[in-house]
């Protein structure tokens, strides 16, 4: 649905250049939620704006549905509906006025207008401040305002820029609710994040975007399997002491196994897979009596801290 | 072009909106109006030409409605800035229309306004002073070039604020640009009465082209170079217009 290949952006700050984008390319399959992960100035609002044609790329190519923008064309525009990172209100009208004019202007009227109206402001708690100015809601209303405007209108894609940024936890949850159910009715997500926890709640796949780069992407399974930080083998002892320690070393030191200790749990990475860890248990195991034994899936959260090199949150 | 309608349905809800509606939309002009035409009136007296005279409140009502043009432009350009600024602007690009129709939608609702001022200033001095002011089918052709003038100001306008980065940049070209406009138009008074200098150049503002076709239609007052003007005003609207649409096309 969506086809991102090889953007380039380089803003002109005071006559430096901030290359804000590095060659990104990535692709969405129709229906899918896919997460861009990054943290502050990875460049995730730089490609949210070409995509949205607010801005243009200085080289590469995206289509939505089959359609290359170009030239300003609208048939590209009436497949999105964009929820950019900074507020964009009308602040002194009201709640319902700001939806109305964003509804005609997505060729919505009469009865139909309504409708999409009472729908969204029931789904987002907004029926109470229908005549209330915009500027008078508070920052995570307006944001909910924000977003149920694009929820009236029904563009194959949708694009958010960081839209749970300042809500709060349940209205976090709805939204994400909301979202997953627009993806099952075949619409396209892209959102963008700087929480991993999100992302991984809510993403059918992942781009983390780092420096304008794309560090990794791919499923969560994938991302797992494509991270260096792969499954970790954890192993407790039982009446650990000084001496023993050094011996388990030493002995991991013969063999080649990269082993470190962590209190007295014995921590064991190895980038093979699985069956490498499992060969590792067995030759420590033959020396030395193990207690228990436990393996770990690393966390998106510490892929992350890898990945854009504890730079993110 | 569905987007022209959004726009004006846009702009009628802002402005019907605003608390100010009713002063800066009506009482702003007929101010304006009564003001300069009552004091300068009893200044100057009528305007004398070689085949006519007319009285001063008619004459300065072809300036003032000038002047409200431009202020209705102003007031549409701030708009624009203020869009820039909680990010409106941005959010419109992306909508599904063409957008130089969300510009004729802005323009169209301008012009709308600026005629509704126009004849509420001609009827206000239609009223008030009595046989000052013949109604004749020229009326008609009058506020033609209303219309006209009315979109001049407000592409011109609405460019030069697209182009700007801050409302105090705009602020000051404005100044930069408008004050000497104003003052070398006949806006106020005839050139003829003026200092050679100021003669010639307002030969080449536009602001001196529309009040001398507007008081031609209105007021039968002859000019210099009638059709030279009418042409010019129609060329710089044009352009007007390539400038504002190209600017609001503007993607890069
Ligand atoms: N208009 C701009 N002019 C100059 N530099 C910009 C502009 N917008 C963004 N940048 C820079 O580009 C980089 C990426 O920014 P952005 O895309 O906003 O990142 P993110 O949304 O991931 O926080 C940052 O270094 C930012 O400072
Ligand atoms: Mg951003």
């Amino acid at each position: 649905m969506i086809e991102v290949r090889n953007l380039y952006k380089t803003y002109n700050a005071k006559g430096k250049p901030v290359e804000a984008l590095k060659g990104v390319s990535l692709s969405i399959k129709e229906g899918q939620i896919l997460g861009l992960l990054g943290p502050n100035g990875a460049g995730k609002s730089t490609l949210v704006k070409i995509l949205s044609t607010i801005i243009k790329q200085d080289s590469g190519e995206f289509e939505i549905d089959g359609i290359a923008y170009q030239n300003n064309s609208e048939a590209y525009r009436r497949k999105i509906a964009v929820v950019l990172q900074n507020s964009s209100l009308e602040l002194w009208l009201s709640v319902l006025e700001n939806l109305r004019i964003y509804g005609k202007f997505f060729g919505l009227k009469g009865q139909a207008l309504e409708a999409a109206i009472k729908k969204v402001t029931e789904m987002f708690g907004l029926t109470p401040f229908l005549h209330k100015q915009a500027r008078e809601l508070s920052g995570g209303y307006r944001k909910r305002l924000q977003i149920a405007k694009t929820f009236m209108v029904e563009t194959k894609v949708l694009i958010l820029d960081e839209p749970t940024e300042g809500m709060d936890p349940l209205v976090k949850n709805d939204l994400m609710k909301y979202l997953r159910q627009e993806a099952q009715s075949g619409r396209t997500i892209l959102i963008t994040t700087q929480r991993i926890e999100e992302a991984e709640a809510l993403c059918d796949e992942i781009v983390i975007i780092n420096n304008g780069k794309i560090e990794a992407q791919g499923s969560l399974m994938e991302l797992r399997r494509q991270t260096a930080l792969n499954k970790r083998l954890l192993l407790h002892f039982n009446a650990l002491d000084k001496h023993k320690l050094k011996a388990i070393e030493d002995y991991c030191g013969e063999k080649g196994l990269r082993v470190s200790f962590s209190g007295s749990t014995l921590v064991h990475t190895n980038d093979a897979g699985i069956d490498a860890l499992l060969e590792g248990y067995r030759q420590i195991a033959d020396r030395f009596e193990v207690e228990s034994m436990e393996i770990l899936n690393p966390s998106l959260e510490d892929m992350f801290i890898k990945v854009v090199g504890g730079g993110g949150k | 072009m569905k987007g022209i309608g959004a726009s004006i349905y846009r702009e009628y809800i802002n402005r019907r909106t605003s608390p100010r509606v009713l002063v800066e939309n009506i009482l702003n002009p007929l101010f304006t109006l009564f003001i300069f035409g009552v004091a300068l009136g009893n200044a100057i007296g009528t305007i004398k030409t070689s085949s006519m005279a007319i009285p001063y409140i008619t004459f300065f009502l072809v300036g003032a409605i000038n002047i409200s043009l431009i202020t209705n432009a102003v007031v549409a350009a701030t708009k624009t800035f203020l869009d820039k600024y909680v990010g409106l602007y941005e959010e419109m690009m992306t909508y599904p229309v063409n957008r130089t129709s969300i510009l004729l939608g802005k323009l169209i609702f301008s012009v709308i306004i600026s005629l509704i001022q126009a004849l509420a200033m001609m009827i206000f001095v239609f009223i008030l002073f009595p046989g000052k002011l013949a109604m004749s089918i020229n009326v008609l052709f009058f506020l033609l070039w209303v219309t006209i003038g009315a979109m001049a100001w407000f592409l011109i306008i609405t460019y030069i604020a697209l182009r700007l980065k801050t409302q105090d940049g705009f602020n000051t070209v404005y100044y930069l640009i408008m004050t000497p406009l104003l003052y070398t138009s006949s806006i106020y008074y005839p050139v003829d009465n003026m200092p050679t200098i100021i003669k010639y150049i307002s030969v080449i503002n536009p602001l001196t082209w529309l009040t001398d076709i507007g008081r031609y239609y209105l007021l039968n007052l002859e000019t210099t170079y009638l059709s030279y003007k009418i042409i010019g005003l129609l060329i710089f609207t044009v352009i007007s217009f390539l400038l504002a649409a190209r600017e609001m096309n503007r993607y890069n």
